[in-house]
């Protein structure tokens, strides 16, 4: 089985599967574009990415590689449920926030669609039904606004209407 | 670390998994939060006699890009507003609802810089105001969906033209409530079109100057010719959908139909006088997959009727005229049956071995010649009752290799019981029950424990009749047991059903939700969305 050498920011060198690097665009065009489809030999650095996540993004490529392929193309989620997580997908999301959010960085860095999209959801379901307060506090947000934008917002939001998309 | 240091584009990802209704809620968490692009939200800029304060808009730090205004007062009331807009916010979506066919020029000539980036637009044009028969010119290059109606039922019946260039244009809607002189809109440059919905389908040929070479799917409403231009010159080689809504159908109208010889889907919405002859469509539409009939008179001839490609038939509260009853139909590839079950009973099967689904009204009984489905795996009946003629088992049991069954009862005025051995020993392929306001008792759950293949079991309204002495019911391979708003006696307080592996979840009449899940608060908000999910 072909391999590809993956190096974590902090130095870290990972032996992957070339069937399973590929689940990154980023890799995937790095590859291409640093004519290495044919040199295993070569170490790809991801200066962006340490190793306790890379080893996390592994953990899920690995078991998702027969995945059908996402579109590059496609920016935008093709839908907005997130009561649709496997199995196997909640438990791996059992992570302390810290790791989220290094996965969503590292997913968004990756460009690894259906990690990001799964994180997407699981930080989505976090923050469903939760007050402005229970979000600041779960998520380490400092509430930065002033009484009178407050006031702007509220203002504003009685003038606002939620439309769903029909098409686009 | 703070979620608030992400990325945007990354905040802007999460966001769109948030449901719409909690999305305006989370901007006020932080300034970043409250600057996340609402990118499907509409900002009301006019609604009745309500008017948005400039100050709003002057001060706002969101980045709207969708507009909505509903015209009462006057055009020059509101232009201060769209003035602000123009000057502050990119356009993507906008909707002008009611505006005066004079102002529509105006706003056209004034914001025609603006109106270049839209890509949704839907107006609502009324012509109270006399605005002349004048001509306007917009280049739309972004324009892909357009909904645009003329009202000139209170005025003159002459409206502007307004000439598009919309070349990206890929679905439009033309509306026209009362007469109109002249085609209010032509589509310059457009090629592109895959969907057309129109009331006064002779605009056709002016409207749509360059064909409609590539449009996939027309909607006609209302109209009392819907083909009412020259099929021969105009032609709509690639159509393969077609809906008759309101439409007057002759047989002119059917015998027109064999101009479109790759449909493959036919809807016809009508309460028409004329009878729709099937032979008609049948002979000039071979490639037809999927027919739905709605609130038609319909006859036949006496041979059989011969659809080689037909997958879908869906007949809903039709009349059959016509001495043959039932039709016998050959089609070979019929997967699906719906609509009202005694309306599907007037047709015979040549092949009702290709039928793996069928979706009813009422229930399929034929006293005369009782047929049995052999072929049918997935069963929808939804059926109105008043507990005294109901033959539901007597129905079902024509169908005895379904993996699939939902039975809906409405109307019920008496208790109406279903055995679970009876199903347990008639369905033993069965995977997934839905029932609907029966009447069950514990010997159902014990039947149902009996069904081995059974993985869902839903039951919804209805009663539960379980005592606290009722010996727990094991159910080996369930995944999932929903109850929804199902009546059990008070005094049960432990729900005599076992097997860990269950997702169980009970969702009682007084609102309690109990579930095997360990669902924290956040996960039983989303509980209707998993029920969707499970119910469909």
């Amino acid at each position: 089985m072909p391999c590809i050498q993956l190096q974590s920011s902090d130095g870290e060198i990972f032996n992957v599967e070339f069937e399973i690097a590929m689940c990154s665009f980023t890799i995937k065009t790095m590859m291409v574009d640093l004519d290495l489809e044919d040199n295993c030999e070569e170490v790809v650095p991801l200066t962006n990415v340490d190793s306790n996540i890379l080893r996390k993004i592994l953990q899920w490529a690995n078991y998702h590689k027969d995945d059908p392929e996402a579109n590059p193309e496609d920016g935008k989620p093709v839908d907005r449920r997130t009561d649709n997580i496997c199995e196997w997908d909640q438990e791996f999301m059992k992570v302390d926030q810290q790791t989220l959010y290094g996965l969503i960085k590292a997913a968004n860095y990756l460009d690894i669609r259906g990690l990001m999209a799964l994180t997407c959801k699981t930080v989505a379901n976090m923050m469903k039904g939760k007050t402005e307060e229970q979000m600041r506090k779960m998520f380490n947000i400092q509430n930065d606004l002033t009484p009178e934008e407050e006031q702007q917002i509220r203002q504003e939001n009685e003038w606002c209407e939620e439309v769903e998309i029909v098409a686009d | 670390m703070s979620f608030d240091l992400l990325p945007a584009e990354i905040l802007q990802k999460i966001f769109d998994y948030v449901p719409r209704a909690e999305q305006l809620q989370k901007t006020s968490i932080s300034r970043r939060w409250n600057q996340l692009a609402l990118r499907e939200t509409y900002l009301i800029l006019a609604y009745g006699e309500q008017v948005i304060n400039e100050r709003i808009l002057r001060r706002t730090q969101r980045g709207y890009c969708c507009f909505s205004m509903e015209f009462s007062e006057a055009y020059e009331v509101l232009k201060p507003r769209l003035q602000i807009c123009a000057e502050k916010f990119f356009l993507r979506k906008l909707i002008l609802d009611g505006i005066q066919s004079y102002a529509l020029v105006l706003f056209a000539q004034e914001y025609r810089q603006w109106l270049r980036s839209v890509v949704h637009l839907s107006v609502t044009v009324t012509n109270r105001v006399d605005s002349g028969n004048g001509e306007e010119h917009l280049d739309l290059p972004r324009l892909r969906v357009l909904s645009w109606t003329c009202n000139t039922e209170e005025g003159n019946k002459v409206l502007p033209k307004f000439s598009l260039n919309a070349p990206a244009l890929e679905d439009v809607y033309v509306e026209c409530a009362g007469d109109v002189e002249q085609t209010p809109l032509v589509l310059e440059h457009t090629t592109n079109l895959k969907s057309l919905g129109i009331f006064v389908p002779k605009m056709i040929p002016t409207m749509c100057p360059n064909g409609l070479l590539v449009l996939d799917c027309l909607r006609i409403y209302n109209a009392p010719s819907p083909f009412a231009w020259n099929l021969e010159q105009f032609l709509l080689p690639r159509l393969t959908v077609l809906e008759l809504c309101g439409c007057t159908i002759n047989s002119e109208s059917l015998s027109a139909l064999r101009q479109f010889p790759h449909l493959e889907t036919l809807i016809i919405q009508t309460e028409t006088l004329h009878l729709i002859n099937l032979h008609a469509i049948a002979n000039a539409l071979p490639k037809l997959k999927q027919l739905r009939l709605f609130d038609v008179r319909w006859t036949h001839n006496p041979e059989v009727l011969n659809f080689p490609s037909l997958q879908i038939l869906d007949v809903n509260d039709t009349t059959q005229n016509g001495d043959g009853w039932p039709l016998e139909i050959n089609a070979p590839n019929l997967i699906t049956l719906k609509g009202t079950a005694l309306n599907l009973l007037g047709f015979e099967l040549a092949n009702p071995a290709s039928v793996k689904c069928m979706l009813l009204h009422g229930l399929y009984l034929n006293y005369f010649q009782p047929r049995l489905f052999a072929s049918v795996m997935i069963l929808h009946i939804d059926v109105p009752c008043d507990g005294r003629h109901l033959m539901i088992n007597e129905c079902i049991h024509q169908f005895p290799n379904l993996t699939r069954l939902t039975l809906i009862l409405h109307e019920k005025q008496s208790p109406v019981h279903l055995s679970g051995h009876l199903l347990a020993i008639s369905f033993i392929h069965l995977r997934y029950l839905h029932l609907g306001n029966f009447d069950l008792d514990y010997n159902f759950l014990v039947g149902m424990g009996k069904c081995l293949k059974l993985r869902t079991l839903i039951l919804q309204d209805g009663t539960l009749a379980v005592s606290p002495d009722d010996r727990p019911v094991y159910f080996s391979d369930q995944q999932f047991f929903y109850l929804q708003n199902v009546k059990i006696p008070a005094e049960v307080t432990s729900f005599p059903v076992f097997n860990p592996p269950t997702r169980m979840i009970l969702s009682l009449p007084d609102g309690n939700v109990f579930s095997t899940f360990k669902w924290d608060e956040k996960n039983i908000k989303s509980a209707e969305d998993y029920v969707t999910f499970l119910l469909w």
